[in-house]
């Protein structure tokens, strides 16, 4: 499709000072787009020049313009010597592409690599598609990128056709030959513009597969750039192909969309080539291979969306995880296509392990997917990961049934009927409980006493929305630290590779042993991560933990000490093994207390679920229900326990007690809270946004310890602890969408990137109040866009399908989008997919930034610290004011997707890459809301009067 | 069996090393048959989270146990979106501290809270790092305030960045002393360290203070160069730097006082103080300027003030008549004799020094000296007389009243001239007395502050002499006291 691109240079302002005779800059501006450039005029002896000048760039093919962004670079004219760059700025048109018509306007930081932030420059560019309806296309526009796992307003999911996914491999120009005596901010910028070039190109592939599918929005996007060094970069795409439809039209939005049978994106059996090693397990059951039991080969679907409505979810099969090790010299003798190929291979490898591992569990579909990518230090192995959730789901996530073909009786029916039985159905185990696939202890159902269920449930995925929590929860992180002997080559892949299992093993105790002293029964939202040193393999797991009333409450905790006590050391770490002991019994104590509660996500899909009254209410506990659990505790202990009961940890040499140690985590301050989900089950009603944070650390450690583990683990509670104190002023309130990043740039050295949300509590008596009011009365409304009533006001609409309504919505969001746009310094960044205390009004688009910084007087500028501290504030203005310039007011999903912080202290040189994507938003406030509806109010009277 | 009973035991052996554990443990064994037991129980929880950052010394404590050091921080960075900005902090960062000497504050600061400062030292030290880092990347838009609309680096709250712009800007009144009425020269910059060391002041904040006087300096005599000043100069000043009305309003009047570079170190003026000196501006922008450009004297105002002087000291008769006329309406306000018979010595040399005065601002250099020649040509020559407040009152009064009208009547000069001296004249001289009258109760104050006013008023300033012992600084404070109040 042939398109024009217009863009308009309307002015700078605060440009630097480029010539020290006049204190003033003789400013021009250079426009390139692929192979044409243009420039202005120079605007001579001023820092704020105004050129108004228009420009017109002719595409005649629009997957140009998906690839590639537009570069506009600000010069200082010099007479005798060559012009001195000031800064550039990069607009990526993808967000311009769905529709005719649209444009960025505003004012762009014009950022410099080794400068930073010199100055804005004020832009417009307009994008004119023309309407060629081409079969043979090369471009993919139209399809609807987002992060998070939920559609736009007035949208829901019709269909989801599974995952795409895709890979671009490039070499990287940092280790072209050519930079060994070119300029740095040459090879920067040559850099900055390759990573836009892979993340336009992988769009356009991963929407262009999505409309071979049949779909039209790629929901719960991730894009990964692997900095392979000589090897080139990898650029890793995917995300679930779904097809929307608006639910004020009822109609599917894209002319192609069919209810097409869901076309398989993986060939089943690819065979092993170029890997060395193939390792995997699954977490909890490293015998399920011996275990091969099912035979049946139904295709599985792998969705990389994390949010649900409990009413979707069938049943949960568990977490399913693949691991394998890849010996990266082996691909660097190929060319960037053989180089696609092989890794293409790879992960299609992965993925079919990640659907054998959920047949196992009988289940058809694996949500929650993600696909992570760990490489050492030397860049030399890699190791691939994929980890999802085996689950049964209803019919729109799933697709018809393919195991069970004695019930004639949909998804859905049959998950109305079983949630008629019992309202936690989804714990119960998706197969027959006397031929579990694995040796596994189950117990009935705490709410119905009919099914069986596992003793703990874990997923890789958000709390499903109307899930019934009792107490609150908290975040439960297992840290695991191993050494390795130190290899070179395939011998080290083979060393790394054995050891995994190992670590995996201990990761999944620890993060046992813990769920168990918090007194918890299940843990939603798993994330690992992995970092692989010359001698070192550390991991960490991430969850949130919380009680689910339908599973059996843990086992307290028991430690079993064969050692003696020989010095004041050991004396410490009983009193800390006491200590755990302790906490454990008070954690289920506490617990038996606590009232339960509806969990809900904040979600516009709650409330313009087609039925709001379907959904079933789970009861609070009975008091008779509550007290049950201490009493069993008491009957345990006065009988002295059977050994069943009670889980026994044995510490027999120093390593176990190495990891026996790092079990109790010191106590999180009253009036904060942690959580790597959105919002914390069963926490305190939450206000408003606090602050985004971002912290990263670089510590210095010993390896040569015996108690690796622990220092670990003190690493992170010190992290957070800090945290903790410098966000004191906030409180109460809670960090959600917790992630965390380890990276061993050495061996002595870990460095954790930290991102979260800080967001802001109501306090607790008040919290309480409104706690118990929701318990009683609607849980699930409490937090939706509109109210009960407003909802069935629109829902109303909708159903009536009154075209007069629609159109008066229609224009109702019109007159919200120009009241809610705002300038650069208004626009939220956040890591969730929504913000509390607003409703979003629609997805702009996705858009992805990519920038390098780098200095040669790292001391002069205050250190490595004071430089990456400015560059990433520098990185947040440049994406506000591209989120602005789109017509949104906050970034949702902020993520970043790659980061690299390389010093050379000797050199007094460092080198910064942040590559930060996320969801351009347009958000109102409750407040602007009511204006709204005050206004739509008026608005029906008068047309009753008329 | 076995195990959970070994476990017991271990439980026993151990309950001396923690003092709370026997009775929770016991209240553990009995609380499932008693609810209320429970709820106590979860009390006594709850009562431990309150007293968490305490708690969390544990975390301390197993870090003690461990063999290796305190871990090594390569690098640190903690970014907040919007930015956080501590108060405490920003204080201490204005006042001059390094983040290594904030921090060692703040621990100290922190003694006397609910917070163990042992357990939170390290993260005192990693807030105040970050905090620099934050006052650092916010100084460049504290000293452009008006760029702040126009950036996107931070995102701050307009009242909270007006705080800090406050804070910032603030003036220190011995520090300003010095820069009033000098040229903003690199050269002075640096002998500040000198005025420091003896004010104890820290160097940074005194040079803050130059910077900000400096620019504002700059930016508006630019402004006034392109003619974009609007209103009053406070005005232009508070909405170029958001500065509170009161803080632009000194800023603009030492402005005025650099920007004709009016003397005011000489000996005699040292007793003044920079309040003073701003009432001296004031006055002068208020009553002489032209409203748009109150950095220069009202140039019709200076013209008909010289072309006075050339007319009644054409003719050495009319100063004599307008003293007999002055006399005569002195008296009539009942002024004492013997004051009147000293007037009537130094009437014509007094008159002419305000002649002069008035001439003689058309010359910059001239009017550099018009504090000097106020105070030492009128307010002494006055006092000197035996005039006290209401006898300087009366004698502007009578100089500007009806005895010029009747002098003017009696020049022989067409009425056009005479109108445009009957409007500038009481202009000129009911200003002039409020100059006096303020240098007079100065000096007054000055007097009463210090018996040795000659010594005491040495010790003002920047450029006083190297013998100033620290009693005259205490005793010229107590003075300034005095002063301040009077001013305001």
């Amino acid at each position: 499709m042939p398109c024009t691109v217009k863009v308009r240079v309307i002015e700078a302002r605060n440009l630097p000072v480029m010539d020290r005779s006049s204190d003033l800059t003789d400013a021009y501006v250079e426009l390139r787009f692929l192979d044409s450039v243009k420039k202005t005029e120079i605007r001579r002896k001023t820092l704020n020049p105004i050129w108004n000048e228009d420009f017109r760039f002719e595409v005649p093919q629009d997957s140009q313009l998906q690839d590639h962004p537009i570069k506009l670079k600000v010069y200082d004219h010099d007479v005798v010597s060559a012009d001195d760059v000031i800064g550039t700025i990069h607009v990526d048109l993808n967000c311009l592409l769905n529709k005719s018509g649209g444009q960025i306007a505003g004012w762009f930081p014009i950022f410099d690599t080794l400068r930073g932030i010199r100055g804005d420059l004020n832009i417009v560019v307009k994008v004119e598609l023309f309407g060629d309806v081409n079969e043979f296309r090369e471009a993919s526009t139209g399809v609807q990128f987002i992060a998070s796992s939920k559609p736009e307003l007035f949208h829901e999911i019709v269909e989801s056709q599974g995952l795409v996914a895709y890979i671009v491999v490039k070499s990287d120009p940092e280790y072209h030959w050519m930079d060994n005596f070119r300029a740095s901010r040459i090879s920067n910028e040559e850099r900055q513009l390759l990573l836009y070039n892979l993340s336009g190109k992988l769009r356009r592939h991963i929407g262009k597969k999505a409309i071979e599918m049949g779909g039209n929005t790629v929901l719960g996007y991730n894009q990964y750039f692997d900095l392979e060094g000589e090897n080139g970069i990898v650029a890793r795409g995917y995300g679930t192909c779904c097809t929307t439809k608006d639910i004020r039209e009822g109609g599917i939005n894209t002319e192609d969309a069919s209810p097409l049978v869901p076309k398989k994106i993986a060939s089943l059996n690819i065979p092993h080539s170029g890997s060395l090693e193939n390792m995997s397990t699954i977490l909890s059951t490293p015998e399920i291979k011996d275990n091969m039991m099912n035979s049946s080969n139904f295709p599985v679907k792998l969705l990389t969306l994390n949010n649900f409505e409990i009413e979707d979810v069938e049943r949960f099969g568990g977490i399913v995880i693949a691991r394998s090790v890849k010996y990266l010299s082996h691909a660097k003798s190929s060319s960037a296509k053989g180089g696609k190929k092989l890794r293409n291979e790879w992960w299609q490898e992965i993925r079919e392990e990640i659907r054998t591992h959920a047949r196992f569990f009988g289940c058809d579909t694996v949500i929650g997917y993600h696909e992570m990518f760990t490489m050492d230090c030397d860049k030399e192995i890699c190791v691939l990961t994929a980890v999802g959730t085996a689950a049964m789901m209803s019919s729109k996530y799933s697709g018809p049934i393919f195991n069970d073909q004695t019930s004639t009786a949909t998804r859905e029916e049959k998950i109305k009927r079983k949630a008629q039985e019992c309202s936690n159905h989804f714990c119960h185990i998706p197969h027959k409980h006397r031929k579990p696939p694995y040796n596994m202890k189950l117990t009935l159902c705490n709410i119905c006493k009919k099914k069986y269920v596992p003793q703990v449930l874990i997923t890789s995925i958000e709390p499903p929305n109307g899930i019934s929590v009792t107490g609150k929860g908290c975040l439960l992180e297992a840290r695991i630290c191993r050494e390795k002997k130190k290899f070179q080559g395939e011998m080290n892949a083979i060393a790394v590779s054995e050891g995994l299992p190992f670590m995996e093993y201990n990761l999944h105790r620890q993060l046992m042993y813990k769920l168990r002293i918090m007194g918890m029964n299940a843990a939603f939202r798993l994330k690992m991560q992995i970092a692989i040193g010359e001698s070192l393999i550390v991991a960490i797991a991430t969850a949130t933990a919380f009680f689910i009333p339908a599973l059996p409450s843990p086992r307290t905790l028991q430690i079993n000490r064969s050692l003696d006590v020989v010095d004041e050391e050991d004396k410490q770490l009983l009193a800390i093994q006491n200590r755990i002991v302790y906490l454990s019994r008070q954690n289920q104590l506490q617990l038996a207390n606590a009232s339960t509660v509806q969990y809900s996500q904040q979600s516009q899909s709650t409330t313009l679920s087609t039925t709001p009254g379907n959904e079933t209410i789970q009861p609070a506990l009975t008091p008779e229900d509550q007290t049950i659990v201490p009493e069993d505790e008491e009957l345990k202990s006065s009988s002295e326990g059977d050994p069943n009961r009670s889980f026994i940890v044995e510490v027999d040499d120093s390593m176990d007690e190495d990891i026996m140690a790092v079990l109790l985590e010191p106590p999180i301050p009253h009036g904060f809270s942690f959580c790597n989900t959105e919002t914390l089950p069963g926490g305190n009603p939450v206000k408003s946004n606090g602050q985004m944070i971002t912290a990263i650390r670089r510590v210095e450690w010993q390896t040569s310890t015996k108690r690796m583990n622990q220092q670990f683990s003190s690493i992170f509670h010190n992290l957070y602890s800090t945290i903790l104190f410098k966000v004191r002023a906030l409180a109460p309130c809670c960090l959600c969408s917790l992630t965390v990043d380890i990276h061993l740039p050495r061996d002595d050295q870990l460095e954790i990137t930290l991102n979260a949300m800080v967001v802001l509590e109501s306090e607790e008596t008040a919290a309480e109040e409104e706690r118990n009011a929701s318990v009683a009365s609607t849980p699930a409304s409490s937090s939706g866009l509109f109210s009960e009533e407003e909802l069935q006001f629109s829902m109303e609409m909708v159903q009536q399908k009154k075209s007069l309504n629609l159109h008066r919505m229609a224009g109702l969001i019109e007159l919200l989008e120009q009241d809610s746009r705002s300038n650069p310094r208004g626009v939220e960044l956040t890591p969730m997919t929504f913000i509390p205390g607003t409703h979003l009004l629609k997805y702009i688009g996705r858009i992805n930034m990519h920038l390098i910084k780098e200095s040669f007087t790292v001391k002069e500028q205050g250190g490595l610290g004071n430089f990456t501290h400015v560059f990433v504030n520098e990185v947040h203005a440049v994406v506000r004011s591209h989120v602005a310039a789109l017509g949104g007011n906050a970034l949702l999903s902020y993520r970043v997707d790659e980061s690299t912080i390389v010093e050379n202290a000797s050199k007094n040189q460092c080198y910064c890459l942040l590559s930060i994507s996320g969801d351009v938003a347009l958000v109102f406030s409750d407040r602007s809301h009511e204006h709204i509806s005050d206004q739509l109010e008026e608005m029906s009277l008068n047309e009753s009067i008329q | 069996m076995e195990l959970s009973r070994s476990a017991d035991k271990d439980d026993a052996t151990n309950v001396a090393a923690s003092p709370r554990r026997p009775d929770i443990q016991q209240q553990y064994h009995m609380q499932s048959k008693n609810e209320s037991k429970v709820k106590e129980d979860m009390r006594r929880i709850s009562n431990d989270l309150e007293d968490s950052w305490k708690a969390s010394s544990y975390a301390n404590q197993q870090l003690k146990i461990t063999q290796w050091k305190k871990e090594k921080l390569k690098l640190d960075v903690f970014v907040t979106s919007p930015i956080l900005i501590d108060q405490w902090l920003f204080e201490s960062w204005l006042a001059g501290n390094t983040a290594k000497q904030a921090a060692t504050q703040r621990r100290a600061a922190f003694n006397n809270t609910t917070f163990d400062v042992n357990v939170i030292s390290n993260s005192i030290t990693r807030e105040t790092y970050d905090q620099f880092r934050n006052f650092e990347l916010v100084e460049r838009y504290l000293q452009h305030p008006d760029l702040l609309d126009s950036q996107s680096l931070i995102v701050i709250e307009e009242p909270v960045f007006k705080e800090l712009v406050k804070r910032y800007y603030a003036i220190s009144n011995d520090i300003i002393r010095g820069l009033a009425g000098r040229k903003l020269k690199n050269r002075n910059r640096s002998s500040l360290d000198e005025a420091c060391e003896r004010l104890r002041i820290p160097l940074t904040v005194a040079r803050r203070q130059f910077d900000n006087l400096k620019r504002i300096y700059t930016v508006i005599t630019e402004k006034k160069r392109e003619g974009k000043i609007e209103g009053k100069l406070g005005e232009a000043i508070q909405k170029t730097f958001l500065l509170p009305p009161r803080l632009a309003e000194r800023y603009a009047r030492n402005v005025f006082l650099c920007y004709h570079q009016i003397e005011t170190d000489d000996k005699r003026l040292r007793f003044l103080q920079a309040r003073d000196l701003e009432f001296f501006a004031s006055v002068m922008m208020n009553r002489w300027t032209k409203e748009g450009s109150q950095l220069e004297i009202d140039l019709t105002f200076k013209e008909d003030l010289r072309d006075l002087r050339t007319y009644l000291l054409g003719d050495k008769n009319h100063l004599e008549s307008f003293k007999g006329l002055v006399m005569e309406s002195m008296r009539r306000d009942q002024v004492e004799e013997w004051k009147l018979s000293k007037l009537a010595d130094r009437f014509v040399v007094i008159a002419k020094v305000l002649l002069n005065i008035g001439a003689g601002m058309l010359k910059s250099k001239e009017f550099e000296d018009i504090f000097e020649d106020i105070e030492e040509k009128v307010t002494d020559a006055l006092i000197k007389m035996g005039m006290i407040e209401k006898d300087i009152t009366r004698f502007f009064s009578s100089l500007s009243g009806q005895p010029f009208e009747a002098i003017l009547h009696r020049l022989t000069i067409q009425t056009r001239h005479k109108q445009r001296f009957l409007s500038t004249w009481p202009k000129f001289v009911s200003a002039l007395m409020e100059l006096v009258l303020h240098f007079y109760s100065a000096q007054q104050a000055a007097v009463a502050g210090s018996t040795q006013s000659q010594n005491m008023s040495s010790s003002q300033g920047l450029s006083s002499t190297a013998s100033t012992a620290p009693e005259t600084i205490r005793r010229q404070q107590g003075s300034t006291n005095v002063l301040e109040k009077l001013s305001k």
